[in-house]
């Protein structure tokens, strides 16, 4: 018994003087740093206000305006909304209404009527900062159009038998197209949008009545060869619905 | 931001400018039915041939002397009136007299803003006296920009 006793006592002993050593060596091992100590700093993460997805943008379309300083015989409305499905992904609508009237000393024309425009735009940036929210992107839309045309005057040129006067009637036609866009929005200020985009644009079919060729559609732009290169530039605005600048806690890998 | 804002403005002034049409092009209308004059020769063979004189003007039509008494000539021009669908044109071929109907169709035809719009002819009959004129033969009903020959007059020589 005596004996049993005094060798409860030595492991006691031996345990209470060598084990804070055993400790340190267990401290010292770097499996044991990694899987314990460092968490204790990443767990600091700050919140930071962040900008968060699904935005629903209306626009307007300056480029009728703009161009119309240089060629007063286009006019319009065109308006387009947007909204983001993801950081990266848009699906978007644009649509109006144009005008375009042309008139010289052999013929006036007439062009107008509606169109709509529906599609997609991919967001290339990837390394947009917590309030950064400018876009750049390409894209894709499909376009329709419904417009009539019209030749209200023109003038037949006859050195025999005189010059003389007839108009061709108004006609009803429709156009599709398929349009590539690249280009860029601005936040300029807070949720006010500047944009500008190319846009190369192919007819799918159109219809083809007397007055041909067809020399403006609504939506596609004057029509003088097979492919166009157009342009737009965009003044939207970011409806704030559901969107709010939301702090979340953001995990910087840096730190 | 001012970075993009100036980039936009670059690109914008650019574009605005790339944007001018260039000028088009005009192909010149015609409205002349052409005839050319031929023959058949002794051996029966179709010839082209070149009348010693012709006069030609159209009936109904004030001062409309085309061709007076006109030499050595192997075709000749009948320009289409945009308002009419008939004309009668007196022929005076080697001083025999003989007279042509051309009845036809004018059509509208837009080419473009710049270009405006022109009338082209459909021919839809042709009618004619054989004092001279042997036979007329239609070699394109279509009066338009690519200035075919539309008849042949065979002209009687024996």
């Amino acid at each position: 018994m005596k004996v049993k006793a005094l060798i409860f006592f030595c492991f006691t002993a031996l345990i209470s003087l060598f084990g804070p050593k055993v400790s340190a060596q267990v401290v010292d091992s770097s499996r044991y740093q990694k899987s314990v100590d460092k968490p204790m700093e990443i767990v600091v993460a700050e919140k930071k206000n962040v900008f968060v997805e699904h935005d629903l943008r209306i626009g307007i379309d300056m480029h009728n305006y703009i161009l119309g300083i240089m060629t007063p015989y286009r006019t319009g409305i065109d308006l387009n909304l947007e909204y983001n499905l993801t950081h990266d992904l848009s699906v978007l609508v644009e649509g109006g209404y144009n005008y375009f009237e042309r008139e010289n000393v052999r013929v006036s024309y007439i062009s107008k009527g509606s169109y709509i425009r529906a599609g997609v735009d991919y967001n290339l940036r990837e390394d947009m900062g917590a309030n950064d929210r400018d876009f750049y992107y390409i894209g894709a839309r499909y376009g329709f159009s419904l417009f009539e045309q019209e030749v209200p005057e023109y003038v037949l040129v006859n050195g025999f038998w005189g010059h003389s006067i007839g108009h061709m009637s108004n006609e009803e036609a429709y156009a599709h197209w398929f349009e590539m866009v690249s280009g860029f929005k601005v936040e300029i200020i807070k949720n006010w949008y500047l944009g500008m985009n190319l846009r190369l644009k192919f007819f799918i079919h159109r219809s083809k009545g007397g007055i041909e060729p067809v020399q403006y559609v609504p939506g596609y732009s004057q029509n003088y060869n097979s492919a166009v290169l157009d342009f737009n530039y965009t003044i939207s605005y970011n409806i704030p619905l559901n969107y709010k600048k939301k702090k979340i806690a953001v995990y910087d890998d840096k730190k | 931001m001012m970075k993009h804002i100036g980039f936009f403005s670059l690109l914008m002034s650019l574009l605005a400018l790339s944007s001018c049409i260039k000028d088009e092009t005009c192909l010149s209308s015609n409205s002349l039915l052409i005839t050319d004059f031929y023959t058949v020769n002794q051996n029966s063979e179709i010839v082209k041939y070149k009348m010693d004189s012709m006069s030609m003007y159209i009936i109904g039509r004030e001062d409309s002397i085309l061709y007076d008494n006109v030499k050595n000539i192997g075709s000749f021009n009948i320009p289409m009136a945009d308002t009419l669908q008939q004309l009668k044109i007196l022929l005076t071929l080697n001083n025999v007299q003989d007279t042509i109907w051309v009845d036809y169709r004018p059509y509208e035809v837009f080419r473009s803003i710049n270009c405006g719009v022109v009338n082209r002819f459909e021919i839809k009959n042709v009618d004619y006296s054989i004092n001279s004129i042997w036979q007329i033969y239609m070699n394109n009903n279509q009066i338009d920009e690519s200035k075919s020959t539309n008849l042949f007059l065979f002209y009687r020589t024996h």
